[in-house]
C-alpha cells in the first residue's frame, strides 16, 4: 500500500511518502503472514537541482533498483537474477544492490535546452546482517550495531526517455561467518560500481544494466579462503577428534570405577569421584556438540566456498509494442560470484514473457524463463503467470 | 445543396481535427516552454515542481500528446511510475471546464484545454499550432 501527501508551506513544499508490504494472508489475531514498512520518507523540494530525501527509502542506484518491487510498471514476474528476491537466499540482493538509504540529495540540472544532467548522493545504514537480532540485548533489535555506514550515488543524463547513468557505493560486508575462529578482520571493504542504459524507440524498448562488485582485502583475506580447508575444517576436526578422545578416556575411567558396598570406608570418596567425572562427560558432551553445530557450519561454507570475493551481473531487455496494450519481450541476465564456487564461472537467466495491459492500471503477465548453471549441471524452466493490478 | 451540406461536414471535422491547444498554468506558474521536449519535461516532472493535471478523454488530448510525441498510455505509464517511486501525482480530470478550474485554483498546477477555452483567470504558457 502507498500513502503519498503534499505538503506547501513558506519554506518550500514537502512530499511524503509511505509504503507499506502485506504479505501471506497477514492477521494479526492468528499471527499469520506479516506486515514490513518498506519505506518511509519526506523530501523537502526546494528547486530542481536540490531536494533532500529523509527517512527510510530504496535509494537511486543504477535504473531498476527503486521500481524492482513495483510490479505494475515492470514487465516481469521473475526479475533479472539479482533483483529477484524469492531467490535471495541464493543470491543475497543486498551483495549487489543498496536495499535502503535514510538520507538522499538529488536534483537535475539542465546541460542543453533537451538534454538533463541528474544525480543522486545517498548515505545508508551499513547491511542488515549488522543489525541487532537479539531478543534480550541492551540494543534494541533491528538497529544498526556499526559506525560505518553506507554512501553511494549515481550521475546520469537524460534526454526524453533515454536515461545513462554511472552508479556507485561503498560500505562494509559483514563476512563473520565466513571468518569464524579468525583473527582477521570480517568487515570487507565492498565497492558496488554500476552503470544503465533504458529507452523507447519507436514501439522497441530496451535496458541494459551491469554491477560489479569490488572487495578491498588484503593478502591474508585471499589466502584464508584459498587455505580454508587446511586452516579452519581441518584444525576443526581436530579438536573435535581430541575432544572426542577426552570424553572416552573419561567414560572409561567413570565405568572402571566400581562401587563398593555402601558399609566399605571408601564408598563416599569413591562415589564422590564419579560424580565428579560425571558432570565433567556432561560438560565435554556439551562442548563437543557445540563443535559439531560449528563444524557443519565451517564445512557447509567450505562446500561452496570460491578462491576470489568479486561479483558480476549483468542484464538487457529487449521489448517491442506490437499495440499499445500488448508487448512482448525477452530478456537475458547473468551473474557471477567469486565466493560461491557453484557460481564461479557463471548463472545465466533467459527470458521470454508477453505484458498485456488492457487498461493503464491493469497488466496481466506470462513469463518463460530458464536458468542454467554449466558447472553443477543445473538447468530449470519455470512458467509464471500473474497479474498487477494499481488502485 | 449536398455540396454545401458536405461542405459543411468537412469544415466542421477539419475544425475538430486542428483546434488549436494550449498549455495553462496557475498565474503563480513561472515556467516557459518553447518546444515539444520543454513541455514532455514538465508534464513528466522533471523540471520545475509542478503540480500536473491532464484530461481524461477528449479531441485537446489527441493534440497534446501528439505534440509531445508520446501516447496517452505511454504518459499515463510514466505517471504511474513517479507515482510509485517520487510521490509525484499527475492528476485525471473529467473536462476542460473543470481543468480551468483546477489550475486557476492550484499554486504551481499546469494543464492543457483548447484555445478557445482559455480564460483570465489562467496563464497562457504555449499554444500548439
Amino acid at each position: 500500500m502507498f500513502f503519498t501527501k503534499d505538503f506547501e508551506g513558506k519554506w518550500g513544499n514537502f512530499t511524503t511518502f509511505a509504503n507499506i508490504e502485506i504479505n501471506n494472508n497477514f492477521n494479526f489475531e492468528k499471527n499469520w503472514g506479516q506486515i514490513k514498512l518498506e519505506e518511509a520518507w519526506a523530501r523537502y523540494n526546494y528547486s530542481d537541482a536540490f531536494n533532500v530525501k529523509v527517512g527510510l527509502f530504496i535509494p537511486t542506484f543504477n535504473n531498476f533498483n527503486e521500481i524492482k518491487n513495483r510490479m505494475p510498471i515492470i514487465p516481469y514476474l521473475f526479475r533479472p537474477l539479482v533483483y529477484e528476491e524469492t531467490i535471495s537466499e541464493v543470491i543475497p540482493l543486498q551483495d549487489f544492490i543498496p536495499l535502503t538509504a535514510n538520507l538522499q540529495i538529488q536534483g537535475n540540472i539542465p546541460v542543453t535546452e533537451d538534454i538533463t544532467s541528474t544525480y543522486a548522493l545517498f548515505l545508508g545504514n551499513s547491511e542488515d546482517k549488522y543489525y541487532s537480532s537479539q531478543t534480550s540485548g541492551i540494543v534494541y533489535r533491528g538497529m544498526d550495531t556499526t559506525t560505518f555506514k553506507m554512501i553511494g550515488g549515481r550521475i546520469g543524463l537524460k534526454y526524453r526517455s533515454f536515461k545513462f547513468g554511472v552508479s556507485g557505493t561503498y560500505d562494509r560486508d559483514n563476512q563473520s561467518t565466513l571468518f569464524e575462529g579468525s583473527t582477521l578482520n570480517p568487515n570487507l571493504k565492498r565497492y558496488r560500481v554500476g552503470g544503465d542504459l533504458s529507452f523507447t524507440y519507436g514501439d522497441f524498448s530496451f535496458e541494459t544494466e551491469f554491477i560489479k562488485v569490488i572487495y578491498d582485502v588484503k593478502n591474508e583475506h585471499k589466502d584464508f579462503i584459498k587455505n580454508y580447508s587446511k586452516n579452519v575444517i581441518v584444525k576443526k576436526y581436530g579438536d573435535f577428534y581430541n575432544l572426542s578422545n577426552e570424553l572416552d578416556n573419561l567414560n572409561d575411567t567413570y565405568n572402571n570405577i566400581n562401587l563398593p558396598s555402601p558399609s566399605d570406608p571408601n564408598y563416599i570418596n569413591l562415589k564422590n569421584q564419579r560424580m565428579l567425572l560425571l558432570s565433567q562427560i556432561q560438560q565435554k558432551q556439551l562442548q563437543l556438540q557445540q563443535m559439531f553445530t560449528q563444524l557443519q557450519k565451517v564445512s557447509k561454507n567450505r562446500l561452496y566456498l570460491g578462491d576470489t570475493y568479486d561479483k558480476l551481473f549483468y542484464y538487457l531487455s529487449l521489448g517491442y509494442n506490437i499495440t499499445d496494450e500488448f508487448m512482448p519481450y525477452v530478456s537475458y541476465s547473468y551473474y557471477e560470484d567469486g565466493l560461491d564456487a557453484r557460481f564461479k564461472d557463471g548463472m545465466q537467466q533467459y527470458s521470454f514473457g508477453i505484458v498485456y495491459r488492457p487498461i493503464t492500471e491493469v497488466v496481466l503477465k506470462a513469463q518463460w524463463t530458464q536458468q542454467n548453471v554449466d558447472k553443477i549441471n543445473y538447468k530449470s524452466n519455470f512458467y509464471h503467470a500473474g497479474i498487477s493490478v494499481m488502485f | 445543396m449536398k455540396i454545401r451540406k458536405y461542405l459543411l461536414i468537412f469544415l466542421l471535422l477539419f475544425t475538430s481535427i486542428y483546434a488549436e491547444v494550449t498549455i495553462i498554468g496557475n498565474k503563480s506558474t513561472n515556467i516557459t516552454i518553447t518546444n515539444a521536449n520543454s513541455a514532455f519535461d514538465y508534464f513528466t516532472m522533471a523540471k520545475g515542481n509542478l503540480k500536473v493535471f491532464y484530461l481524461k478523454s477528449g479531441s485537446a488530448n489527441d493534440e497534446f500528446f501528439s505534440f509531445i510525441g508520446k501516447d496517452f498510455n505511454e504518459m499515463k505509464k510514466i505517471w504511474m511510475r513517479l507515482q510509485l517511486t517520487e510521490g509525484k501525482i499527475a492528476v485525471a480530470l473529467n473536462s476542460e471546464d473543470e481543468m480551468l478550474e483546477k489550475v486557476a485554483s492550484t499554486r504551481n498546477s499546469i494543464g492543457y484545454v483548447s484555445k478557445s477555452k482559455v480564460n483570465s483567470n489562467v496563464k497562457s504558457i504555449f499554444t500548439i499550432k
